[in-house]
């Protein structure tokens, strides 16, 4: 009788040590996680916020200023097919630049009038470049926007827009 | 009959080694933990590091030098964080890296009409 007793505490040590193992496995693959998100999250606003600054001083394959270009596409009559065009032609380089450095999956220009048109920017299956308001978006978005003035005098808001 | 006596530890033999089963558990489990939380305790180092690398590099939009001129200036964050930081406009030379940032950034030759934009990387490793 006295072995089984002994036998019995064993095994009730047994299943505390087994339960205090399985909560330390399960804390420390959880510990950091999400500190690692924030962190994430932080280098995505990181790249935005300077990805758009970086754009206030960049120059399209004509020399001129790509904000001022742009300004002038969205005061058009059909400013959807006039970005488009500028994305795809004079801007290319611009709009290649941003998609290359770009840390996400999928990357947009988002475009929105205050007199309501709205529409995004990307690169479609093929890799070139279209305007419409059919883009899919991610689970997670990360999205940094700035004013524009077109050549109307009307405002945009022009959003970087990262999709994962 | 009456069982021979094998002696004080002999007689619980059988739960002593499910005692030190359970210890070697136990313990498996607290280096386990203790590795664990040092490897992430590094990775978010490392990307610390990087986030503030990067910040130093590109938070003004425009720069007035090459990249890689940047790669000396990282070295003061490096030494803080004790870690190894690559800042460079070709991805190839981060290949031994495991943490790679992008940022999109102009440079800025002579003149702010003389302009380009381009990739910079901040890799960072141990």
């Amino acid at each position: 009788m006295k072995a089984q007793a002994a036998i019995m505490d064993a095994l009730f040590f047994m299943f505390i040590c087994a339960s205090a193992a399985a909560l330390l496995y399960f804390t420390a693959g959880l510990y950091g996680s999400n500190s690692n998100q924030q962190m994430t999250a932080l280098y995505n606003y990181d790249y935005l916020k300077t990805a758009m600054l970086s754009l206030h001083y960049a120059k399209d394959d004509n020399g001129e200023w790509f904000f001022n270009e742009l300004g002038k596409k969205l005061g058009s009559s059909d400013p959807v097919t006039s970005v488009e065009d500028y994305l795809s032609g004079g801007a290319s380089n611009v709009w290649s630049n941003i998609t290359a450095s770009a840390p996400a999956k999928k990357t947009a220009l988002h475009f929105v009038s205050e007199t309501g048109t709205d529409f995004y920017c990307y690169n479609d299956v093929l890799g070139s470049v279209q305007c419409d308001n059919s883009f899919t978006k991610g689970s997670v978005v990360y999205a940094y926007s700035v004013k524009l003035e077109d050549s109307n005098g009307d405002d945009w808001t022009v959003g970087l827009e990262l999709h994962y | 009959m009456r069982k021979a006596f094998v002696g004080p530890i002999g007689d619980d033999l059988p739960s002593v080694i499910i005692i030190i089963l359970s210890l070697i558990m136990f313990f498996t489990a607290i280096t386990y933990s203790f590795n664990a939380y040092n490897q992430k305790l590094d990775s978010l180092r490392l990307l610390r590091a990087g986030l503030e690398t990067g910040r130093m590099l590109a938070s003004k939009g425009v720069l007035s030098y090459d990249i890689n001129h940047y790669d000396s200036a990282a070295q003061d964050i490096a030494a803080t964080y004790g870690v190894s930081i690559k800042v460079t406009e070709n991805e190839n030379d981060c290949n031994n890296f495991p943490y790679k940032l992008k940022y999109l950034v102009t440079v800025m030759s002579g003149s702010i009409n003389d302009v380009e934009l381009k990739t910079a990387w901040v890799c960072v490793k141990r």
